[in-house]
């Protein structure tokens, strides 16, 4: 689907219209990239600004 | 009592509330009149809570006439970055979004500071959203340095800087994520401590970036860093950073001699393009820790120089304003929404390579410090620059930040000014959860010279 050259068609148009720069080779590299995105374009978790319970940390030890 | 009481360390603000000569209430009149003389030039508060601050004094006054001891802070004014939750008290992270937002609940070191009997003077000027290192805010107006009113007073926790060597507080925490207490205490001529990542739990403090955010105190004297860590370290399992190793007494160390204690100089990157009066004011501290007994030598960290092209900070802080980011991005100040912007477009991939090389980054650290005890260097390349000249955070972060990458506690004590007046930092950082050693090194420097004892003339 990625190589199709419709979507690489289409990726140019997307390219040329935001004056990107970019060759075909560029654009089927880029195009499964984007196609994922597409597909999932958010996360679902809750991102309030203001929320001050720590997400995640690392875990450091004593030597 | 000699001299201002606004201008008392900690330890001796204790001591003179228990042996008759000053009460809480006496203290805090004189902290908040210092607090009206100063702020029409420094700008440091963003929320002056002098009710609450009278009541607080008040009750330390009653306790301690009763004898009930609550340690070393009872009845000290005291400031937060207003970064903390407080409940009932505005805490804006900085941001017009939150200029109303009020916590209902404290955080837990605001708590823990509570249960020690803090007065609470108010919530300090910071970096918006604690992303950058001057303290420059466009919607609550530029933090200035008390040394020189057109410098910086640095950042993020610049208010924090700012007010304790102003004396508009006795004692204040900031937060470090790439160099956020040491930086503002470098440049305003204070003492200001990193503790090890998850000595102290980061809950109920708006986040930067979860894997590097550190809380950390600012104060006029090495011995009340103490004082305050004692306050505020320990576990917290509602942290998934917070680290359940026992905590010192974190005072217990100062006073003992250097003899035998090996110095580190991490010469390549700390030491590199530094100004000549910073450069020289770290090699005479140097020196004078030789003179005390410790050994000298020269260490490599080379790997720490990638520190500055690591995008965890950047992605991490993009990840919690993402919605925010999108829908208002004229709501951030133009070198916030830039900052955070750039870490939009870092890709998962380069993150999670980054965290990789992180891992790489703490292992050679902890290597040198097999060899040796500490490591020193300047706190920041450059003394204040000035408000005029915009903002020159990556540089001024640029020896700080490889700490809080590797997580290791670090000091800025005082040790110099430059032809203009301004303060300079050394630096002295530790092995994880060795802050006593850290503040041991930096307490012996402090009492063999004088540089702590100036104050600006504000």
């Amino acid at each position: 689907m990625s190589a199709d050259p419709n979507v690489i068609e289409r990726l140019r148009a997307v390219a040329e219209a935001a004056e990107i720069e970019i060759n075909d080779e560029g654009l089927r590299a880029i195009a499964p990239t984007v196609l994922a995105m597409l597909a999932r374009p958010s996360g679902v978790a809750p991102r309030d600004l203001g929320e001050t319970e720590p997400a995640f940390g690392l875990r450091m030890r004593r030597e | 009592m000699a001299g201002e009481a606004y201008d008392l360390t900690i330890r001796h603000a204790a001591e003179a509330l228990r042996d008759g000569t000053l009460t809480s209430v006496a203290l805090t009149e004189a902290v908040l009149r210092r607090i009206e003389q100063t702020e029409p030039t420094l700008n440091a508060y963003i929320t002056v809570t002098a009710d609450i601050a009278r009541e607080q004094a008040a009750a330390a006054d009653a306790e301690l006439q009763a004898g009930r001891e609550r340690g070393p802070l009872q009845g000290i004014p005291f400031a937060l970055k207003d970064l903390y939750d407080t409940a009932g008290i505005p805490t804006t992270a900085g941001s017009s979004f939150l200029r109303d937002r009020v916590p209902s609940e404290d955080g837990f070191v605001t708590k823990k500071l509570k249960d020690a009997g803090i007065v609470l003077t108010g919530k300090l000027t910071l970096h918006e959203f604690a992303l950058g290192t001057t303290s420059i805010n466009p919607h609550y107006g530029a933090v200035h340095n008390p040394w020189n009113p057109a410098h910086v007073s640095g950042g993020s926790s610049g208010g924090s800087g700012a007010a304790v060597a102003a004396g508009s507080c006795l004692g204040a925490l900031g937060t470090d994520t790439g160099g956020s207490i040491r930086i503002p205490a470098s440049l305003c001529g204070v003492v200001g401590l990193l503790p090890t990542y998850g000595r102290v739990s980061r809950r109920g403090v708006l986040p930067l970036s979860w894997t590097l955010d550190h809380v950390g105190p600012l104060s006029k004297s090495v011995e009340d860093a103490a004082i305050i860590l004692n306050a505020i370290a320990g576990y917290d399992r509602e942290d998934p950073g917070s680290a359940d190793e026992p905590v010192d007494d974190y005072t217990s160390a100062l006073g003992r001699e250097l003899r035998g204690l090996r110095v580190g100089l991490p010469r390549d990157p700390f030491w590199q393009a530094c100004d000549d009066p910073v450069t020289a004011a770290c090699e005479a501290a140097v020196d004078v820790l030789r003179e005390l007994g410790a050994s000298v030598s020269e260490v490599a960290l080379p790997l720490q120089a990638a520190t500055g092209r690591l995008n965890i900070l950047w992605a991490e802080a993009a990840s919690y304003h993402i919605d925010t980011l999108r829908e208002h991005p004229d709501g951030y100040g133009q070198d916030v929404r830039t900052t955070m912007e750039g870490g939009l477009a870092v890709a998962a991939t380069t993150y999670i390579n980054d965290q990789r090389l992180r891992r790489k980054l703490i292992e050679e650290t902890r290597a040198v410090l097999r060899q040796v005890d500490v490591l020193v260097s300047p706190t920041t390349p450059h003394t204040a620059p000035t408000i005029a000249a915009g903002d020159p955070t990556r540089d001024l972060a640029r020896l700080t930040h490889p700490y809080d990458v590797s997580g290791i506690p670090a000091v800025s004590v005082p040790c110099g000014f430059d032809g203009e007046g301004l303060p300079i930092g050394l630096m002295i950082g530790g092995r994880h959860f060795d802050e006593a050693t850290v503040l041991q090194v930096a307490h012996a420097y402090e009492q063999a010279t004088e540089w702590h004892r100036r104050r600006p003339a504000v």
